[in-house]
């Protein structure tokens, strides 16, 4: 065999392996089961537009569904038929909670957004960061599901699918579909 | 509408792309000349729909159509017009949009300048292979990263650029010129593939994809240089270069690319070099097609990473295929590849260049360890690791300055052979004008050994540029009474591309020098101050004279007023944007040619009226500047077609020669 | 053995010049001097790959603090590093390590260019080895022919 040709074969095996290790990093864009925030115990209390209180511990025992947006990010409207398809599906489950917190946002544009696309599920303002902290939430959208146990059993710190949330409860080992 | 014009556009282009790769390959099957000129026509039609696809998004942009996804992410309604202009490539689908327009834009060109060549197949393969990228990045738009994918609900307003896209208009510039700069390395690659796949590659490719070579590289070059132009005088940290993984993403196919300028020269002159030349030129675009990944993948952390895509893994795919292709194309072809000649002597102008190669070689190969390494480290043992600067220093100064050396020494070999007194006569005086430089310096008591011996090297390199240059005109001047300007300009319009190339070394050079002597003797301090206070750094007095706030709807800024004594007022500033957080920092600087102050606002004033200022002093990074403008000078030389007088064939030289000096100007001049 | 001087003596004055200049190039270990290693050396906790050096948020600026009040503790470089490591990780290194999967960075690099430049000397000798064509006798033969047949 030629140098050349036993040359580019060691070149080709050398393509082949660095793809490999490529390959392994590249984020295939699905949710984080472990790492992040996954495992932790979120500690919150907020109150909803409609005046209700929602708090962490009480919330023990049921799958929390919680979605950090607001009205002017635009992966946030992007993401916002996929929330609404999950929660039709969902809205009649006992087990499932589904929470928007808002970040970074006026009350007076959320209740008009809220108004005009007819928003089903609660929001909560987050005016003070509170509850972004106790998440680790650094911007928007990022969504997250607690499991019964009261601890974190998915994240994803980018826009969701229908397909990403059914992942994400499943994940939790809550709620039927 | 636009969105569905805007996509109908893609698919137009992709549609084109498909049937142009058809008719072309069954014109070269069926050996049908009619159906090889026909499918050239597809070339305008993908390139009309790529004008059309860009105008539309532009239309949308400053329209303010925010029912498309990608407007409202990156215009809002009180961003300036210039900066709308360029949102277009503000984010990942724009960017492929651009990067599309700046292809089929190339192939248009190359197509029509290879018309009388039509039924040429290497010219038929070449696009083929060309209409095939085109193909893929289309593609790209008609599914992950389509530009004109509309939002359910219509936003009341968009988000604005990224702060730091809207800083400078310098943002006009720099990812255009990058992208013409990548971009243009498509065609050599093709004619490359091509001459693989038809067995013609001997000399015939080269020259056909030499100008196009040569005018990307320029581009690349610029955009490069525009980058760090940015980073210093935009950005505000001070420095010019971060060794950020984006940013070596464009500098590892500048290095394979002029690496293949160089070479080239090799296989023109005696045939040699075959397969180095055809590897570089693959290599340089497998590593666009890397860089594009990685800044897009968001497989490495990077200040430049654009958003969250699905993009990354159709980008690996293709670079796999094109890889490995290339790779089996030389594998099938390898018994033919093998170059007539040898290279007579270590010490002639093809061992120089086969030493450049490697050292190019070698310094790509730095870039690329240290850039992908984080990446060994995650996937194999799953640690976070990162790899800054001292690694690219310690790893590539070495390489720098024994380019250096051979840049200084290579264009003085003579061809295949040569005599210790052709060397001495035409290396000794540069080199010890080096040597001297060098002593100079130590007496003066300079400190930094890559920096001296760097400047002592320029010297070198200066020096022999200069003789070549007196040479070549004394030469003509004893021919022909011609005063000296007439004379120098006759010369170099007589051989463009060596005088051209000498131009760029000038160039390097400059860029050199700047390089060792800003990394290596810059000074930086903090000064805190209030109003009225002043102080001195460097010689430099500096005077707090208070703030300033301008507010537009674009952005507030608060600017410190600085008064330097002797030059006037200076503002550095921050800035900060709504809809997000943090301040940009704007350096307010002061270009000398021998240093440059560089003020920057580390904090606003607070409570007490105090302002912390960092003061930075650069040594000579003008230079910097007006190198690689010299760069590009030299490379557009080099592309004016030179006036060539009857060839005088002289390959040896021997002592008897009447006139020495007349042989070797007549040696270079042809 | 003339024809050497010049390039002799060039060589002893380079040789002597460079000496000199590596002696008095030698890293300080002044404490400023060694602070400023350290910030080129460590990444900014809070940013993308900056160096400490050319930082200027909170974090970065509290950690340039910290690590002056150290050398002046008497902390040598490694202790330092290593403390900070501990805060944040081995991600604050800006330079890979020396050993294990480090050496790669290191020493892939520095491999393939030795053995570059090794394939460059054995190719040259190789070449330099093959016989050059010289003329044989029936070679010369046929030329006289030629050329008496033109004189002809």
């Amino acid at each position: 065999m030629s140098r050349v040709r036993v040359v580019a074969l060691v070149v080709g095996a050398i393509v082949v392996a660095f793809g490999v290790v490529l390959a392994l990093n590249v984020d295939s864009g699905s949710p984080t089961t472990d790492g992040g925030f996954v495992g932790k115990r979120p500690d919150y209390s907020v109150r909803t537009l409609d005046g209700d209180l929602l708090a962490s511990d009480e919330l023990v025992g049921k799958t929390v569904v919680v979605n950090f947006w607001n009205t002017w990010c635009i992966p946030c409207i992007d993401e916002a038929p996929a929330l609404d398809a999950f929660y039709e599906e969902h809205k009649d489950d006992p087990d499932l909670v589904f929470l928007g917190v808002v970040r970074d946002d006026t009350e007076s544009a959320v209740t008009a957004y809220v108004t005009e696309y007819d928003v089903g599920w609660q929001i909560a303002m987050d005016p003070d960061s509170r509850t972004a902290l106790s998440f680790g939430v650094t911007g928007q959208p990022e969504t997250f599901v607690v499991g019964p146990d009261g601890v974190v059993a998915a994240e994803q710190r980018f826009r969701v699918s229908v397909e990403d949330l059914e992942a994400m409860v499943q994940a939790a080992g809550g709620g039927t579909s | 509408m636009r969105s569905a014009l805007g996509y109908l556009a893609i698919a137009v282009g992709t549609a084109g792309s498909v049937l142009g790769i058809a008719t072309l390959g069954a014109g070269l099957h069926l050996r049908r000349d009619s159906l090889l000129r026909a499918g050239r026509r597809y070339v305008g039609v993908v390139f009309v729909a790529a004008i059309c696809a860009f105008a539309i998004m532009e239309s949308a942009l400053f329209a303010h159509d925010f029912s498309i996804k990608y407007v409202a992410g990156n215009v809002a309604r009180a961003t300036p017009g210039l900066y709308t202009f360029t949102a277009a490539w503000a984010a990942l689908e724009g960017s492929i949009l651009l990067w599309v327009l700046a292809l089929t834009g190339y192939l248009a060109v190359t197509t029509w300048h290879f018309r009388a060549r039509a039924t040429d197949p290497l010219v038929a393969w070449a696009t083929i292979v060309a209409l095939g990228v085109t193909l893929f990045f289309f593609a790209l738009m008609l599914g992950p990263a389509n530009p004109f994918e509309e939002l359910s609900r219509v936003p009341v307003d968009g988000t604005g650029p990224n702060p730091l896209l809207q800083n400078h208009p310098l943002v006009a510039f720099h990812p255009p010129m990058l992208y013409l700069g990548y971009v243009g390395f498509t065609i050599p690659f093709s004619f490359a593939v091509a001459a693989l796949i038809t067995g013609r590659f001997g000399e015939g490719w080269l020259a056909d994809v030499r100008r196009t070579t040569l005018v990307a590289w320029a581009f690349l070059t610029v955009g490069i240089i525009l980058g760090a132009w940015w980073s210093y005088e935009v950005l505000g940290w001070g420095g010019y270069w971060g060794w950020d993984p984006v940013e070596n993403a464009s500098l590892l196919p500048w290095l394979t690319g002029t690496a293949f300028i160089h070479s080239v020269m090799v296989q023109e002159r005696r045939g040699m070099l075959r397969v180095w030349n055809i590897s570089l030129v693959l290599a340089t675009f497998c590593l666009t097609i890397l860089g594009t990944f990685l800044t897009r993948s968001g497989v490495v952390e990077s200040v430049h990473s654009f958003s969250e895509s699905s993009i990354g893994p159709w980008l690996l795919a293709f670079l796999g295929v094109v890889a490995l292709g290339c790779v089996a194309l030389i594998s099938w072809r390898a018994d033919k590849l093998r170059s007539p000649g040898r290279i007579d002597s270590p010490v002639s102008r093809e061992a120089a260049f086969l030493v450049n190669n490697l050292l190019f070689a070698g310094f790509a190969l730095v870039v690329l360890t240290g850039t992908v390494f984080p990446l060994l480290a995650e996937a194999f043992q799953d640690r976070r690791l990162t790899v800054g600067e001292p690694y690219f220093e310690r790893m590539g100064v070495p390489i720098g300055i024994a380019l250096l050396f051979f840049m200084a020494v290579g264009p003085l070999l003579p061809w295949r052979a040569t005599s210790g007194d052709v060397l001495r006569r035409r290396l000794l005086v540069p080199a010890w004008v080096g040597a001297i430089t060098l002593v100079v310096l130590v007496v003066a008591g300079a400190d930094g050994v890559a920096q001296v011996v760097a400047f002592s090297l320029g010297a070198f390199a200066l020096t022999s540029i200069g003789r070549t240059v007196v040479i070549g005109i004394r030469a003509r001047r004893r021919a022909r009474a011609e005063s000296v300007p007439v004379a120098a300009v006759r010369m170099v319009r007589g051989n463009t591309r060596l005088y051209g190339g000498l131009i760029v070394h000038v160039g390097v050079v400059l860029v050199a020098v700047a390089l060792a002597a800003s990394q290596g003797y810059v000074v930086k301090r903090e000064v805190t101050l209030t109003e009225g206070e002043s102080a001195t750094v460097r010689g430099y007095t500096l005077t707090y004279l208070g703030t300033e706030i301008d507010r537009s709807p674009q952005k507030t800024t608060v600017k410190a007023l600085v008064d330097v004594e002797g030059l006037g007022e200076y503002a550095p500033a921050i800035s900060t944007f709504p809809n997000s957080r943090g301040g940009i920092g704007t350096p307010s600087v002061h270009t000398g040619f021998r240093e440059d102050l560089y003020l920057t606002l580390i904090s606003s004033p607070n409570e007490t009226g105090t302002v912390t200022l960092g003061v930075q002093v650069n040594p000579m990074i003008v230079w910097l500047w007006i190198g690689g403008g010299v760069m590009v000078l030299g490379t557009i030389v080099a592309l004016i077609p030179a006036r060539r007088r009857s060839r005088v064939p002289v390959t040896s030289e021997s002592p008897e020669s009447p006139d020495s000096e007349l042989v070797e100007a007549v040696e270079v001049a042809t | 053995m003339k024809r050497w001087v010049p390039w002799l003596a060039l060589l002893a004055v380079v040789v002597v010049a460079l000496g000199v200049l590596i002696a008095r190039s030698g890293p300080s270990d002044s404490p400023e001097a060694r602070a400023r290693r350290l910030e080129r050396e460590l990444a900014c906790p809070v940013c993308t790959g900056e160096a400490l050096a050319e930082s200027n948020a909170p974090e970065a600026r509290a950690m340039k603090t910290d690590i002056r009040e150290l050398i002046a503790d008497g902390r040598s470089d490694a202790e330092i590093t290593q403390i900070q490591v501990g805060r944040y990780g081995e991600r604050i290194l800006l330079n890979p390590e020396d050993s294990g999967i480090g050496l790669v960075a290191w020493g892939l690099p520095v491999v393939v260019l030795i053995g570059g430049a090794a394939g460059i000397v054995v190719a040259l000798r190789r070449w330099s080895n093959q016989p050059r064509l010289t003329a044989s006798a029936a070679d010369e033969d046929v030329v006289r022919e030629a050329r008496e047949h033109d004189d002809a």
